[in-house]
């Protein structure tokens, strides 16, 4: 079956009207509860997972990704509104999105974050549609080794993020891949620190986690003081993008699009990444860094584009290798499997109108997320107008029913309250919490692929150094690592820092 | 009294978390580096983090001996709002299956209010405002399983 005729089977899907209806319902409630402070795109998506269980396959799997858009979407709203990043690549867009709201350009900030998206969403679907086989042989041919030095660059990357020391960053990590180790060892069975709680048996939930350390401890700091929050009184002056910002933006959602389409085909975190490694470029080739972190429209641009991207050429590994990319997608194999498909290669062959038809509606999706979002950026900066002291019960009561859902238990809930307060010492402590959250994400691939590596290569370590890739993602890190500890280096981090902190 | 200093506190946390986990895991099949058991590479992940936590107390204290200030928030720590808060979480996690969502999360948000500037009026609105509004979009909307008036409350 060649593309055309293949998107034509596909549009036949997508364009039914029943579809079309499911994707905008899909984007809708994916925007709406995803929009609500503390509730991520992880949370949204398990919450509104059983709305799509009583709809046809391809039905549901469409409506699914809708809200997958939405969620996406409503996630940045929050990050740049409220700094409440629903989830670690969202945290990227908060640095500059929410500098640029208390500017008073929190509407521009959105704009961006909406057309950025839209213009990867686009390219990176069709990108999806015409590569998606040969793309996806890349990736096969990345072994446990390269995966292995894949995912210590990410995590690495992640420390160049960090404002404060280094040390701590490095720490953050180390300590978030101990905590994504609790639960039963895939391989033997064995349950590691679960203290004989059966609900740790599948490991800490990520969604208690994130809300944690993310939504509640946030809380908590700002409770420390009393007076006037200057988080909430953001006059808005415009809702659209100047000329000038147009030319601004241009380039970075070219790049952070180029950057997502990569990192998302990368089974393991490369949705996470792309953010990251877009905010990292931008900053780098910037001609004034400082800017950065203090509302430059670039650090918004490139990071939401490259999150778009990715978010839809994650499907990739999804789909030919059955490989969940990221939480959300692990959480769209448990949707497949319950409308009794069973994702990986076959797919593309016993399923093509789902195929086919999930592709033409990303696009679909995307389109009807920007019809829907940018007359709507009004009522999302309206937010801003609540008053902290009747927010904050909100977010609480939110990130309950979220921590709750997960695994309808009250022991979710409990778990948030653990890590609202663990977070909230950490920062306290002068720690940065990204790190923290990729370390957890990417600690149980990590070591997976860790032991199978050095399985094959009968227990020698040095097959890292074997590949060539590998040998190239290491040198990478070391080079990160090493730039990270020169003292001019240090000096102007610190400078950069310093200046946004205040 | 001796104020402890941050990074001081700060490395000793890591260095206890790793402590427990590396203990932990220690006695779980550390394998060999050919086929790892369980306990290999959190083991290796805990001496990590030991390590930073080691460097991290280690650098403090040698500020200390020079006599360098310490780096702590000047804030106060707010005991009171933040139990109100933690209370409020822990309430709902231990009482919203028996409860039912309605009154567990009445009552939680109820706590959580009075963490903030708001009067009891006010702190009343929103425990009825979110209530209801967390009913309609978790509930009934979205099928959250969860029963509107738990076990506990049945006649």
């Amino acid at each position: 079956m060649d593309l055309f005729q293949a998107l034509l089977t596909g549009a036949a899907t997508a364009f039914a009207p029943i579809n079309i209806l499911y994707c905008f319902i899909g984007v809708l409630l994916g925007t709406i509860v995803g929009v609500l402070p503390g509730v991520g795109p992880t949370a949204t998506v398990a919450l509104l997972l059983p709305a799509t269980f009583s709809l046809d396959p391809a039905s549901g799997i469409i409506m699914l990704a809708g809200i997958y858009y939405g969620a996406q979407y409503g996630g940045s709203t929050t990050a740049i509104l409220l700094n409440l990043p629903g989830e670690s690549s969202s945290a990227v867009t908060a640095i500059d999105g929410y500098r640029m709201a208390q500017q008073g350009r929190a509407g521009t900030a959105l704009a961006t974050a909406a057309l950025g998206s839209f213009f990867a969403g686009t390219v990176a679907t069709m990108i999806l549609a015409v590569a998606a086989p040969a793309l996806s042989q890349v990736a096969l041919q990345f072994r446990s080794v390269e995966y292995f030095s894949l995912i210590l660059l990410g995590l690495v990357t992640s420390v160049l993020l960090a404002h404060g020391s280094i040390l701590k960053a490095l720490a953050m990590i180390a300590l978030g891949v101990l905590l994504s180790l609790v639960g039963q060892d895939v391989a033997t069975g064995t349950p590691r620190f679960t203290f004989d709680l059966f609900q740790l048996y599948n490991g800490i939930d990520f969604v208690a986690v994130s809300v944690g350390v993310y939504g509640i401890s946030e809380i908590l700091r700002n409770l420390e003081n009393t007076g006037a929050r200057s988080t909430m009184v953001h006059a808005l002056s415009r809702l659209w993008l100047t000329r000038k910002e147009f030319r601004e933006i241009a380039a970075p959602v070219v790049r952070g699009t180029a950057l997502g389409s990569f990192f998302g085909i990368l089974p393991g975190g490369g949705h996470v990444l792309s953010s990251f490694a877009s905010y990292s470029l931008e900053k780098a080739i910037a001609r004034e860094p400082s800017r950065f972190g203090r509302g430059a429209i670039e650090g918004v641009a490139g990071p939401e584009s490259a999150n778009n991207a990715a978010a839809q050429t994650s499907f990739i590994p999804l789909l030919t290798l059955g490989l969940p990319a990221h939480p959300v997608m692990a959480l769209m194999i448990g949707a497949f499997i319950m409308q009794g498909i069973v994702p990986g290669p076959q797919v593309i062959s016993s399923e093509p109108q789902l195929f086919w038809g999930l592709i033409v509606s990303m696009w679909i999706g995307n389109l009807l997320l920007v019809i829907l979002n940018l007359p709507l950026i009004g009522i999302w900066v309206k937010l801003l107008s609540i008053r902290y002291d009747a927010l904050f019960p909100a977010i609480v009561a939110f990130s309950c029913i979220g921590a709750y859902s997960v695994m309808s238990s009250g022991f979710g809930v409990l778990l948030l309250a653990l890590f609202g307060v663990l977070g909230y010492v950490l920062v306290r402590f002068g720690c940065e919490l990204a790190p923290f959250i990729l370390g957890f994400v990417l600690g149980p691939l990590l070591e997976e692929h860790f032991r199978r590596a050095m399985m094959f290569s009968r227990g020698d370590p040095t097959v890292f150094l074997q590949s060539p890739i590998s040998v190239g993602f290491i040198l990478l890190s070391l080079l990160a690592l090493g730039a990270m500890m020169m003292p001019g280096f240090r000096r102007r981090r610190a400078e950069i820092f310093t200046s946004s902190d205040d | 009294m001796i104020r402890l200093r941050s990074n001081t506190l700060c490395g000793l946390l890591f260095l206890a978390i790793a402590l427990g986990f590396g203990w932990a895991a220690a006695g779980y099949d550390l394998g060999t580096a050919r086929r790892m058991g369980p306990g290999y590479f959190p083991l290796l992940a805990a001496a990590i983090l030991g390590l930073f936590g080691l460097v991290i107390l280690g650098r403090d204290l040698l500020a200390a001996a020079r006599g360098a200030a310490s780096t702590s928030p000047d804030e106060p720590v707010p005991w009171r709002r933040g139990l109100l808060i933690i209370g409020a979480i822990v309430f709902f996690a231990a009482t919203a299956a028996g409860l039912g969502l309605v009154p567990a999360l009445a009552v939680s948000v109820l706590l959580a209010s009075r963490a903030g500037a708001n009067s009891w009026r006010q702190s009343l609105v929103q425990a009825v405002v979110l209530t209801l509004m967390c009913t309609v979009i978790f509930q009934m909307g979205l099928g959250l399983k969860l029963p509107l008036i738990g076990p506990w409350l049945a006649l």
